[in-house]
């Protein structure tokens, strides 16, 4: 349990599942793409997402749970681990790009392991999402993605699989989340 | 002449319970709307319009409001007044609780 009322309402903010719902479509999308071969599409799915979620929570989380301006101690720390996220973030694409990059030059004869390398990034995120949100949800979906990304190595099902599974699992939770907050917070007029 | 009272005095606009879990609220945030206090604090929106009034007319805290979709967005601010009521009552209330035994 987060130690302050202060963090608890942090993670409160995080709470609505839309960000689960959006993040979670996309990677489920991605992992589409993988599948039919259409690799160059996980480059606009980010920032579609980014969109979509954005809408949601405008038109759809808002009206309901309202919404806060953070204090500006808690901004300047979300913004800190936000650049810290971003720094190791590159340097993770960087090292897979090499991997890539190495197998494709037959230093590394592991080719199958690269398959789970978009799974093991996305799983990276998730846990960059985790610590950003104080939500262990997150914990749990980078360790499907890792799970699946082991599973696609051992039996060689290639990148979608894990991709496809991870997302499917976050998109799920964030139905259920952003399902129960429609339930409970019905929009309206303030009075 | 009186003596100091053994009892420090708790400022009953900030004690009362909904009140006191709006001001906290608020001082968590720089400034939050009608929806996010009624759900966070989870109160009546008749219960929390008639305290936020209160809080308001006390100057204890600022009110703003704007029009987005169509609708009236009203968004509140702990003012100056307000987080010195609440620093007095926090200090106040520990002065007493510290003569409960453990």
């Amino acid at each position: 349990m987060l130690r302050t009322p202060e963090a608890r309402l942090y993670r409160s903010t995080w709470s609505d599942g839309s960000i689960d719902l959006v993040a979670g479509f996309s990677v489920v999308a991605i992992g589409i793409s993988y599948l039919f071969d259409l690799v160059f599409l996980t480059a606009i799915v980010p920032p579609v997402a980014l969109v979509g979620w954005m809408v949601l929570r405008a038109r759809v989380v808002e009206p309901r749970a309202g919404r806060a301006a953070l204090r500006r101690d808690r901004r300047e720390r979300a913004r800190g681990e936000l650049a810290v996220t971003a720094v190791v973030g590159v340097i993770a694409l960087l090292a897979a790009l090499v991997a890539v990059w190495a197998v494709r030059a037959d230093l590394l004869s592991t080719a199958d392991a690269v398959d789970a390398l978009p799974a093991v990034l996305v799983a990276l995120l998730a846990l960059a999402a985790a610590v950003l949100t104080r939500s262990p949800r997150f914990i749990w979906y980078a360790v499907i993605l890792v799970l699946g990304g082991v599973l696609t190595v051992v039996l060689g099902t290639g990148p979608a699989m894990p991709l496809l599974v991870g997302g499917a699992a976050a998109a799920l939770t964030g139905g259920v989340l952003l399902g129960r907050l429609l339930a409970q917070a019905p929009t309206g007029d303030e009075v | 002449m009186r003596s100091a009272p053994v009892l420090p005095e708790l400022d009953p606009l900030v004690h009362e319970p909904a009140r006191l879990r709006l001001l906290v609220l608020l001082a968590m945030v720089d400034s939050a709307d009608f929806m996010f206090l009624l759900r966070q604090a989870d109160m009546s929106r008749g219960n929390l319009s008639v305290q936020m009034k209160r809080l308001e007319e006390a100057g204890l805290v600022t009110v703003a409001k704007s029009v987005v979709g169509g609708r009236v967005r009203t968004s509140y601010a702990l003012s100056s007044a307000g987080l010195s009521a609440l620093s007095s009552y926090r200090d106040a209330m520990l002065d007493l609780l510290s003569a409960v035994p453990r």
